[in-house]
């Protein structure tokens, strides 16, 4: 599903150019959760963000579903990562002035479904969320905005779910609630790639990252 | 979820800053259709005092005219025919003599086409002693005009005396203490007083006047005239000739020429008339000046509030954008373009572009409205006229694509964000 083939990133900072991945290579299957763990500034997010075809590599290949998203054009990759990828972050990301609803109805906005709005109650039901369907983010609990980023995230149905540390500011028992609901997905046959730099024992494969390498 | 959906809850969420750039875009709006209107304002009021003053002149013109004809008649102009054993130096001396003409003379005059001649007024005059009062006269019989048959009918200049009835001039009724009801013995004979005059200044001060009639009966004349006055020549090039006219058709008799009063009266006139044209052209040249200035101040103003407005709107713009990176960097992740981007941002000021019109418009058709309330010569409708739907549309549409300029290079910097930076940021 992903493949990351000798995949180097550098950036040119102040004190000259920084390698933030160095020649990377790894693969994340349907079915599988890999975790990618590392200390901060190691070159996780990075990675995740290459991964999500957001941030381009400076070498290698980076593969998503058989096809080189860098390769495509930005209005393509832009449709890839809708019909293709979720993402959930640290911070959540939501949109401060959409509800709830609409905040995991927004990436209908690009891929018109006439099921979405069952499909964004469905993801409400599920994630516990229905008696907040009209409520802003500021209204939420930090449990609750992740759990609305993590329905947005399964909205469109993704064959790959990009984390980044997901439960970094989550108490415990939403954090299970997240990790449960990752790996429930690769379960059903989704990929997700999962950067973190917590222990966690749901990861079906672990990998170390430091300095930008594996 | 749609665009329009998620444009709408940013302008409410982001209220003050909507409301910042949608009271901009309202000024910009509001003060360039407000110019215009006070502008278009200004110049109706200058075309409609310059057709006010045209029509008052053209009155005043007219009542000129009018008054000029019969002060024509006072000064004996026009054409007198007498007879001709008539001693004119008699004649200028008396203003009367024994001699006399024909009355059915003046219906010939009439009746003969003498078409340049507008009235013929028959009269008889005697200068004589009153023998009641013991006083020196001058009797006037006049029996009120002929109308020439061959020319557009005209108001009679003069209202003519009714049988048994008498005029006498201001010396006379003064001097013989003769009150409006009196009624006054003349060579025998009981008048009832129609009118008194005022003081004239003139030998008409001691004039009687009476019936044509009336004159001839006590003067024993009857069916005669002393002279009959052609009235109304006012061109000097045709005066010749309908002196011509009337000697070849009346005999015995002699016309005198009284033009050249008239014709300085005439000039008068004309002079008057062109000093009016003058005086209105200098008007429309002052009016003409006093819009070229406050175009000119349009002109700069205008332009300097769109520039401020339209500043405003961009760094309004560019500070909405830098506060949305982190929202952009999502709606990037989640699969919107470049273009999606652009057009939320885009659609946002068009948005606000329409409102701003809106209330630009009505800003700009009411301000002007009350300031120029006090302008002269304006009507309550050329007031409203700015509430016009093309107005409307021009200013909804000049607002929008203000609000697009202004916000154009802010929102394509918004649309290229890096999406991974804007994400690592927070």
């Amino acid at each position: 599903m992903l493949k990351f083939d000798n995949v180097t990133k550098t950036f040119n900072g102040p004190q000259g150019e920084i390698k933030a991945l160095d020649a990377v290579s790894f693969t994340v299957e349907p079915g599988e959760l890999v975790d990618i763990r590392g200390p901060s500034g190691c070159g996780k997010s990075t990675l995740l963000l290459t991964a999500g075809t957001l941030l381009q590599p400076t070498t290698g290949t980076v593969t998503i579903d058989g096809e080189d998203p860098y390769a495509l054009s930005p209005n393509g990759r832009s449709a890839l990562r809708a019909s293709t990828i979720g993402f959930v972050f640290q911070q959540f990301h939501l949109v401060p002035y959409l509800s709830v609803i609409d905040n995991i109805l927004l990436p209908s906005a690009v891929r018109k479904d006439a099921r979405a709005h069952d499909r964004a109650l469905e993801l409400l039901n599920r994630f516990g969320l229905e008696h907040r369907g009209h409520h802003v983010p500021a209204q939420l609990s930090v449990g609750e905005r992740q759990r609305t980023a993590l329905a947005r995230a399964l909205f469109n149905q993704p064959k790959l779910l990009l984390a980044d540390e997901p439960t970094g500011n989550l108490d415990p028992e939403n954090g299970e609630i997240v990790l449960n609901t990752l790996k429930n997905f690769a379960a059903e046959g989704g990929a997700v790639l999962l950067v973190t730099h917590d222990t966690t024992d749901c990861a079906t494969r672990t990998l170390q990252m430091l300095n930008g390498a594996l | 979820m749609n665009l329009w959906r998620l444009i709408q809850k940013e302008l409410f969420f982001r209220w003050r800053g909507s409301l910042a750039a949608l009271v901009a875009v309202t000024l910009a709006a509001g003060t360039l259709l407000g110019t215009l209107n006070l502008l278009r304002l200004h110049e109706t009021s200058a075309v409609n005092i310059l057709a006010e003053k045209e029509r008052e002149t053209k009155v005043r013109g007219a009542a000129l005219r009018e008054e000029l004809r019969k002060a024509t008649l006072k000064l004996s102009f026009n054409l007198l025919i007498l007879p001709e054993q008539i001693d004119l130096k008699d004649w200028y001396a008396d203003q009367a003599s024994e001699y006399d003409l024909p009355e059915s003379y003046a219906q010939k005059l009439a009746e003969s086409g003498v078409v340049t001649v507008r009235h013929f007024l028959p009269t008889i005059h005697r200068k004589l002693v009153w023998p009641e009062q013991g006083r020196t006269i001058l009797l006037t019989g006049t029996r009120g005009e002929v109308a020439n048959l061959f020319k557009n009918p005209r108001k009679p200049l003069v209202q003519p005396v009714p049988e048994g009835g008498i005029v006498l001039g201001h010396e006379l009724h003064t001097s013989l203490g003769i009150s409006p009801d009196d009624t006054v013995p003349l060579m025998g004979r009981d008048f009832a007083v129609h009118r008194l005059h005022e003081e004239r200044g003139s030998k008409d001060d001691i004039t009687v006047w009476i019936s044509l009639k009336d004159a001839q009966e006590l003067l024993g004349k009857e069916g005669r005239v002393s002279s009959i006055l052609a009235l109304e020549c006012l061109c000097a090039t045709g005066v010749e000739r309908v002196r011509e006219e009337i000697q070849k058709l009346l005999p015995g008799t002699q016309v005198l020429e009284m033009g050249s009063r008239v014709l300085a009266r005439a000039e008068t006139r004309i002079r008057a008339g062109k000093e009016t044209k003058a005086l209105l052209k200098e008007e429309a040249k002052q009016q003409a000046k006093l819009q070229a200035g406050r175009e000119r101040l349009a002109a700069v103003l205008v332009p300097l509030i769109m520039v401020l407005c339209g500043g405003w709107i961009g760094l309004l713009s560019f500070t909405s954008a830098r506060s949305r990176r982190d929202e952009i960097g999502m709606l990037r992740a989640v699969g919107f373009g470049t273009g999606r981007v652009l057009m939320i941002f885009i659609g946002k000021a068009v948005l606000i572009g329409f409102l701003g019109g809106l209330f630009g418009y009505v800003l700009g058709a009411a301000l002007p409205a009350i300031f120029a309330r006090g302008l002269e010569g304006l009507t309550s409708a050329n007031l409203v006229a700015g509430w016009l739907l093309t107005n409307l549309l021009q200013a909804v549409l000049a607002a929008a694509l203000l609000m697009v300029i202004a916000g154009w290079i802010p929102a394509l910097l918004a649309a290229r964000t890096d999406p991974a930076e804007a994400l690592r940021e927070k």
